[in-house]
């Protein structure tokens, strides 16, 4: 008996140190990447207020009741409501520039929701179809505090907040890092 | 006993985890549990072979926002200069749209350099390994977009090892993990 439990456990540790086979087929200098869609059906409201003594800067705040950790759910929204409202005032192009850890004047690359909301939640975007039943859901890289933008609740009662302040920018030089709004 | 086997077999099974990666990183001996590319094309213009690439910068992301500290902090002070000298030319100005969009570039401009201060002091602490590549691409002479690569990891990845991984791809941003790529989309 107690044979048969070592020898399963340690079948056990193989599989899960990573003692699998490998796909030589697969193409060089190339990924095959799966490719997920997820719609979000939540939708929080987004309220924008100006700068004072600016013209091409505003606030946008998005507010969606509950505890909500998946910050897609907030992300996602906001940069459409955005998108709206940059076309609204008359541009097309636009800049983050708060908080500083997603500050594209700063030089942060990202400048797509879909990129941003892996970015700033790194479970959305992990490949669950090649992982075991073992590994975990949360990734390792969602252990990192630079990435906590978005400000969730301690409690299920408050409100999941995500507050961003943009600029607007009218022709954008090759070298500078802006989203565009028709994209 | 049988059950027992039965059991173990059958939770083998379905355990097993098989790893799916591309040979370029296998017959390198490549060594990381996870990491995620970003890719950037400021333009949205596709790279084809006919353009010629010229890397800008390659290497830790603290170096990089250094050197674009450096840019963006002259072009502050050009715009600086600037509004400076239209206002003492004309008091109308003032109000103008052009030089209020200059006041509110130097208004962030304050507020950049002391961020960057901070990003640069709480890196070590806060940061995970990150790199970035960023690279122009030109078409007979003439600039037609630049492209970011933004590589965040788990785990350090030594220069050959970032070098691959740049090379994977020219469009399209994923995540790895245990031999498994996945991109993701939001509507």
């Amino acid at each position: 008996m107690n044979k048969i439990v070592l020898s399963m456990g340690m079948l056990a540790v193989f599989m899960f140190t990573g003692c699998g086979s490998v796909d030589p087929s697969m193409p060089q200098s190339s990924v095959h990447v799966k490719k997920k869609a997820l719609t979000i059906k939540t939708k929080g409201q987004t309220i924008f207020s100006s700068v004072a003594g600016s013209e091409t800067l505003f606030k946008a705040s998005h507010k969606l009741k509950g505890k909500h950790r998946a910050v897609a759910k907030i992300v996602v929204p906001t940069i459409n409501d955005i998108n709206k409202e940059v076309l609204r005032r008359g541009y097309r192009y636009y800049q983050i520039v708060s908080p500083t850890q997603i500050n594209n004047l700063e030089g942060f690359p990202i400048n797509n929701k879909n990129d941003l909301a892996a970015f700033l939640n790194p479970q959305t975007s992990m490949p669950r179809h090649e992982l075991s039943m073992l590994e975990t859901g949360a990734t390792l890289m969602d252990n990192q505090k630079s990435q906590s933008v978005v400000s969730v609740p301690f409690l299920i009662f408050g409100t999941t907040e995500f507050n961003l302040v943009v600029r607007l920018v009218k022709e954008p030089r090759v070298e500078e890092i802006v989203w565009d709004a028709k994209n | 006993m049988r059950k027992l086997i039965f059991t173990a077999l059958v939770m083998g099974t379905t355990l097993y985890a098989e790893v799916h990666a591309p040979k370029v990183l296998v017959d390198n001996s490549f060594e990381t549990a996870e990491y995620q590319l970003f890719v950037t094309n400021t333009r949205h213009v596709a790279i084809t072979q006919a353009m010629t690439a010229k890397l800008v910068y390659e290497g830790d992301i603290k170096g990089y926002y250094k050197k674009h500290h450096k840019m963006v902090e002259k072009q502050y002070k050009t715009a600086e200069e600037v509004s400076k000298r239209l206002s003492s030319m004309s008091g109308s100005l003032g109000n103008a749209l052009y030089y209020k969009d200059v006041q509110s570039l130097q208004n962030i401009g304050v507020a950049t350099i002391g961020s960057m201060a901070l990003n640069a002091m709480l890196g070590g602490i806060l940061g995970d390994e990150t790199y970035v590549q960023v690279k122009d691409y030109y078409l007979d002479g003439k600039i037609q977009t630049r492209l970011i690569k933004y590589l965040s990891s788990d785990d350090g990845l030594d220069e050959k090892e970032r070098k691959m991984v740049y090379s994977t791809t020219d469009n399209q941003s994923y995540h790895y993990r245990s031999g498994g790529f996945q991109s993701v989309t939001f509507k």
